[in-house]
């Protein structure tokens, strides 16, 4: 193999799919060959029957309708307060230095220890799910926005004030829209993480959700309805991941590569 | 009459660490006449881009002041276009969106800005191009695009930075040309940086050669060619008699400015 060399798109797809189908050949030996004992590691067949009892009979799709809606509610709400301080931060070195300290050591703080936390201020109930995954996701957007704000080419802005560009001009009509297709990617990104939080935050305190699902199962022995939970997530944050993806390429045409 | 007045201009770079202060340019003079067409030539770091850039306001001048129809010259403008070496169209709006970039910010209805921009894409020779992004255009094309987008905002005076520098040479004499032709029909002073002697003279209306670091005014070089100029001008002996003088007076400072590295 040489290196860099590009595949074709239809070999892209058939080597991304041999890897999931040698990961279950993997697992298939392992469970089915006796390897590892069932109470430890269900094979995928029980897996995929008591994924089918889970939806049937357990109404397991409105705990994933409601992990969803956690997920979206709580990242939505970072979103959309993390947008303007990322963009002052990105666009006035003033903003930056006053901010960036603290949200460089805030970012650090682990979102799942707040649990203990915010189950007392805020109870066991839906505030406290989305102010787990708020505060997971928010100071990451605020820094990550505030790099791709920043990040521009001295003389694309420089063009724009000899083109007679006021300074909120620069801000609205060449900081944002340079920014915008990497401010996108990283809402891919970090929704990635979100869902890490949903599950922590569902595995304390919750009656309802997929990670409270795979507690219960934990307490039943039940590894099969366990990996069934865990393969859903997976599943959901390759679809958002995918959907994504496609939204950007429409929206930035300009900018792919 | 007088445009531009550049008067007693320099540039001193404060100092970096525990280094010494550079002096980039001399107190430097120069005055341009109304639709002038003025070739700044001179080696590599001799100052000839930071004179260039403290007129378009992108830099200010450590001491002296600059004066346009009169009036000085205390940051950029839209009355200054300006065309740089690097390609800087915004690459999120297109042919058209980029040279109507300023329009926009001076209030001009869609429409009309629209209908300029197509005009400028025009005479640039990128009619067919305007609704292209930036990535999908040549060097040259980019380049055009730029000096269209300087234009439609009908700026005083028309600075550009070595704008060709980075095209190969076939593209660059081309754009020569098309850069020549729209100033003998618009009439519009222009400020054209360069280390290149032949585009100088080929532009040019005159020539200042600027000497090595720290940068001066050494040698103002009227070229006394005729309008509408040819390419095929480049081969006549007045031509390459000017380019010969240019040659020694360059190499001096060339050989000044390796010495002094």
């Amino acid at each position: 193999m040489k290196p860099l060399q590009p595949v074709s798109a239809s070999a892209r797809v058939g080597y991304g799919i041999a890897f999931f189908a040698l990961f279950v050949a993997v697992w298939s030996v392992a469970t089915f060959g006796g390897y590892v004992q069932k109470l430890f590691l269900a094979d995928p067949l029980t897996m995929v029957a008591e994924g089918w009892n889970l939806l049937v009979n357990h109404g397991f799709l409105f705990d994933i309708g409601m992990t969803i809606w956690r997920v979206l509610g709580g990242f939505v709400l970072a979103v959309v307060l993390a947008l303007p301080f990322g963009i002052l931060m990105g666009a006035y070195k003033a903003v930056e230095a006053f901010l960036e300290p603290f949200v460089s050591f805030a970012r650090y703080l682990p979102a799942s220890a707040f649990i203990p936390l915010l189950i007392l201020w805020a109870g066991i109930g839906e505030t406290q799910k989305l102010l787990v995954i708020f505060i997971g996701s928010f100071f990451q957007l605020v820094l990550m926005i505030a790099v791709a704000v920043g990040g521009i080419r001295r003389d694309l802005v420089d063009a724009a004030y000899t083109l007679g560009a006021s300074d909120p001009s620069v801000v609205r009509r060449v900081l944002l829209p340079n920014a915008a297709p990497e401010i996108a990617e990283i809402f891919r990104l970090v929704l990635g993480w979100a869902w890490t939080y949903v599950i922590v935050a569902e595995l304390i305190g919750s009656s309802s959700g997929i990670g409270h699902m795979i507690t219960d199962s934990q307490a039943l022995l039940n590894t099969g309805q366990i990996i069934f939970g865990i393969i859903v997530i997976g599943l959901i944050g390759l679809i958002s991941d995918f959907l994504f993806k496609a939204v950007n390429q429409r929206l930035f045409p300009w900018a792919q590569a | 009459m007088s445009k531009l007045l550049i008067d007693q201009v320099g540039k001193v770079f404060p100092a970096r660490g525990k280094g010494q202060p550079t002096r980039a340019l001399m107190p430097t003079s120069l005055t341009v006449a109304d639709n002038d067409f003025i070739t700044i030539l001179g080696p590599s770091g001799c100052g000839k881009s930071t004179l260039l850039r403290i007129i378009g306001g992108l830099e200010t001048a450590s001491e002296g002041k600059i004066l346009l129809d009169g009036a000085p010259v205390t940051g950029p403008g839209a009355d200054r276009g300006f065309v740089f070496q690097s390609y800087t169209l915004f690459p999120w709006l297109n042919v058209a969106q980029n040279i109507a970039f300023g329009l926009r910010e001076k209030g001009v209805p869609e429409r009309e800005r629209l209908d300029i921009a197509r005009k400028w894409a025009e005479r640039v020779g990128l009619a067919g191009f305007v609704d292209h992004f930036p990535k999908q255009l040549s060097g040259g094309m980019q380049q055009r695009t730029a000096i269209a987008r300087a234009l439609a905002n009908d700026p005083k005076i028309l600075l550009l930075d070595e704008p060709f520098g980075a095209l190969d040479n076939q593209t660059r004499a081309l754009m020569q040309e098309m850069l020549l032709s729209i100033w003998e029909r618009e009439q519009k002073t222009v400020l054209f940086v360069t280390h290149d002697i032949e585009e100088a003279i080929f532009v040019g209306s005159r020539v200042v050669v600027m000497s090595a670091r720290p940068g001066r005014i050494k040698a103002d070089i009227a070229v006394e060619l005729p309008h509408p100029r040819p390419y095929t001008i480049k081969t006549s002996p007045e031509f390459v008699a000017l380019k010969e003088r240019l040659v020694e007076e360059i190499r001096v400072e060339a050989v000044l400015a390796a010495e002094g590295h």
